[in-house]
């Protein structure tokens, strides 16, 4: 056998054993079907930004995959985001939109997701998007 | 002997575990307003879990109270760890949106979820043009004031486009007296109140900017209302008189309270000095409660003791005389008796 052909099939093994070990995971220990988490504000704003602050949950391909009216908690920004949990299905991205306000991306650690734990978001009101 | 205290602990922690239980749904609570903490009616309550979204799930009453049971709105869920999201919302006031976690073992019911709503009418100070408008009407004593009533007619109806006030206020301030004379003397306290009517435009839907009025000029109630005329069936022409009567008791234990009151009578009384043998016992019923309240503050800020159990058997005998279907007055009744009971068990 060549080594370009060995490291070839240990490449795609690799692969493979990824993709089961990944399924295996998901079917083990599933991804929570709900993210939680809370914005603070930093910098100064006039009003209390809350009222009409959303959160959405995109996929890897910026797909939209999370339900709901996406509303913050008025009081404390408090947010959660519930999306079906189907084949895969990753969240990976939480945008934060309000308005007069640039949009706010955060990207999921795969340890995040995870761990299920509330997901802490600083927001600065920037100006127009 | 240690097996048997083992076997004792596991059954005791058993018991605590079970006690809790799962959450049963059911979530009662309160919206106020933000600044004065007085109830708001008609708030449209949606509630959301797990992204799905039920709509209008309930409606706050004059209280401002409303309950939910979610285990009906949401049969198919399991509620236990999913964060439920509550949007209060109601033209006027900025939207609320509060999110609650509902953990396992959380208590079986809900009670206190307490809502403040901003008020988008009106800011929470008084201008200087108000104030001096007030000043001009401001007493000393227990004053109800009486805001200027609206008057709407029905097509086909009688136009009654001016109601005297003075009348109005003459007539309630006797229909008010005559039901304190049937309440026994010894246990009623101090019953002096003056009704005076004020020339001053506020919207009726602005309650927050009402009680504001009223807190300045520390009215024992503020009354707003409207009167629409109608021709009924026998084709004389009836008042269907819709009275507010916003109590503001000196008590941050006790919320300002929001009674609706309605009397019909005859189109052509409105204007009449014998309009108050047309108006019910409600009115003296509800300025008694406005009385108890500011009197048992009183009371306990002189830490009179006497003083409050005069209060506490005055609204026992006014219990013992209302309806079942007076409810919401009796429900406000009980809390004052409890408030009284807690300050009486004090050593």
């Amino acid at each position: 056998m060549k080594p370009l052909k060995v490291l070839e099939s240990a490449g795609l093994g690799l692969i493979a054993f990824g993709i089961v070990f990944s399924w295996g995971e998901g079917a083990l220990r599933p991804l929570p079907d709900e993210i939680r988490g809370r914005i603070e504000m930093v910098g100064g704003s006039e009003g209390n930004l809350y009222v009409d602050m959303r959160v959405k949950l995109l996929d890897f391909r910026d797909q939209l995959i999370s339900r709901g009216t996406g509303y913050v908690d008025t009081t404390d920004g408090r947010f959660a985001l519930a999306y079906d949990r189907g084949f895969g299905v990753r969240p990976r991205k939480i945008v934060v939109t309000a308005p007069g306000c640039k949009d706010k991306e955060h990207t999921i650690s795969r340890s995040e997701l995870r761990s299920g734990n509330p997901i802490s978001l600083q927001f600065r009101c920037e100006g127009h998007s | 002997m240690r097996r048997l205290a083992l076997i004792a602990i596991m059954l005791l922690l058993t018991g605590v575990a079970s006690a809790q239980g799962p959450f049963s749904g059911r979530i009662k609570g309160s919206v106020t307003t933000e600044v004065l903490k007085g109830p708001v009616e008609g708030v449209r309550v949606d509630v959301e879990v797990a992204g799905k979204q039920k709509s209008a799930a309930a409606q706050t009453d004059t209280a401002g109270r409303f309950e939910i049971d979610l285990a009906r709105l949401f049969p198919e869920l399991k509620l236990d760890g999913k964060t439920i999201i509550f949007i209060f919302s109601k033209q006027g006031y900025v939207r609320n949106v509060k999110h609650w976690d509902c953990k396992s073992g959380a208590p079986a019911e809900y009670y206190d979820l307490k809502v403040p709503m901003t008020s988008l009418v009106g800011s929470s100070a008084l201008t200087p043009d108000e104030k001096a408008k007030l000043n001009r009407y401001r007493r000393e004593g227990r004053y109800l004031y009486l805001l200027p009533y609206k008057i709407t007619a029905s097509p086909g109806s009688a136009s009654i486009t001016n109601v005297n006030m003075e009348i109005l206020a003459n007539a309630l301030s006797r229909a008010i007296r005559t039901h304190l004379q049937t309440l026994p003397k010894a246990s009623s306290p101090a019953l002096q109140v003056g009704i005076l009517p004020i020339d001053i435009e506020v919207a009726g839907t602005d309650t927050e900017r009402i009680r504001l009025y009223g807190t300045d000029l520390k009215a024992l109630a503020i009354v707003s209302g409207d009167v629409g005329v109608e021709r009924s069936s026998s084709g004389k022409d009836i008042a269907n008189i819709s009275s507010r009567y916003y109590t503001l008791p000196s008590l941050p234990e006790f919320a300002p309270t929001l009674l609706d009151i309605d009397d019909t009578i005859p189109a052509e009384l409105l204007n009449s000095p014998k309009l108050h043998e047309k108006l019910t016992g409600h009115w003296g019923a509800y300025t008694l409660f406005a009385v108890s309240l500011r009197e048992f503050g009183e009371a306990k800020a002189a830490g009179d003791r006497a003083r409050v159990e005069r209060v506490r058997a005055y609204l026992t005998d006014e219990l013992a005389q209302l309806g079942a279907e007076e409810q919401l007055k009796m429900r406000d009744i009980v809390e004052l008796i409890k408030l009284i009971d807690q300050e009486l068990r004090r050593p």
